[in-house]
């Protein structure tokens, strides 16, 4: 690879980064934070604490 | 796109400036790694998921995702190889495409599942597999923007590339391997 691509490369990934960000905020915000009642929002804590319960872990 | 030439093997330099032709990207990408970590350390977790169609749940979208990019690792290190003369493919033309593209493909599967991971989970450190998870995906950002910034630079030592690569693929086997395979191992392999 030469030139810009690289440059280009990581910019397009900021990018798309960027908008998950703006994705994760705005589902966050919907629901008011961590640990909202919507039945999609049983967040990753709930699940991790499941799953690390099977395997025997803390989280 | 102008075209790539190919490498032929490690050039033979080892100059100071060679060397310090590095340090722009070694301290970007550490900068990246740092900024993650502290973000998601620092930050109130939401703990919020998003529901995909299709999914039991977040952390089976995040499982897949890393193993498609686990996947392309793979991918990535077998075109490399080529593209170094190795495996009899130094004369092979789709191997610095493919190489390109599966790399690109591979860090944007990670992307959705780094944001969520320091967005809604945060920095965590409550046993040791998911402290070394913590610390190889910060580690890998920063890896992957270092070696984006070094590519572009003629000067580099020629040993340079391949250990950058190296360690972004490393780093990434090792985050399937502290993340997915723990997923499938104690939620069985599933959407």
């Amino acid at each position: 690879m030469s030139g810009k691509t690289p440059y280009l490369t990581l910019a397009v990934l900021a990018v798309f980064f960027a908008v998950m960000v703006a994705i994760e905020g705005a589902a966050a915000s919907d629901d008011g934070g961590g640990g909202g009642d919507h039945p999609s929002e049983y967040g990753s804590f709930a699940e991790i604490a499941e799953i690390a319960e099977i395997a025997g872990e803390t989280w | 796109m102008t075209t790539t030439p190919r490498p032929t093997g490690p050039p033979a330099r080892h100059s100071n400036a060679a060397v310090a032709a590095l340090l722009v990207p070694l301290v970007v990408g550490t900068a990246v790694a740092v900024a993650l970590g502290v973000f998601a350390r620092m930050h109130d977790p939401t703990g919020h998921s998003i529901d995909v169609p299709g999914f039991s749940s977040t952390l089976a979208v995040k499982t897949w995702l890393t193993t498609l990019a686990a996947a392309l690792a793979i991918v990535q290190v077998v075109t490399a190889s080529g593209m170094w003369g190795r495996l009899g493919l130094a004369d092979a033309t789709w191997t610095a495409p493919v190489h390109r593209w599966s790399g690109r493909l591979a860090v944007a599967a990670t992307i959705p599942v780094v944001v969520h991971c320091v967005y809604a989970i945060g920095f965590e450190s409550a046993s040791t597999r998911v402290l070394v998870h913590s610390l190889l995906g910060c580690f890998f950002f920063g890896a992957f923007v270092a070696k984006m910034l070094a590519l572009p630079r003629g000067n580099l030592p020629g040993w340079s590339l391949p250990v950058l690569g190296g360690l972004v693929t490393v780093a990434l086997i090792a985050l399937w391997l502290t993340s997915a395979l723990w997923y499938f191992d104690t939620h069985g392999v599933g959407t």
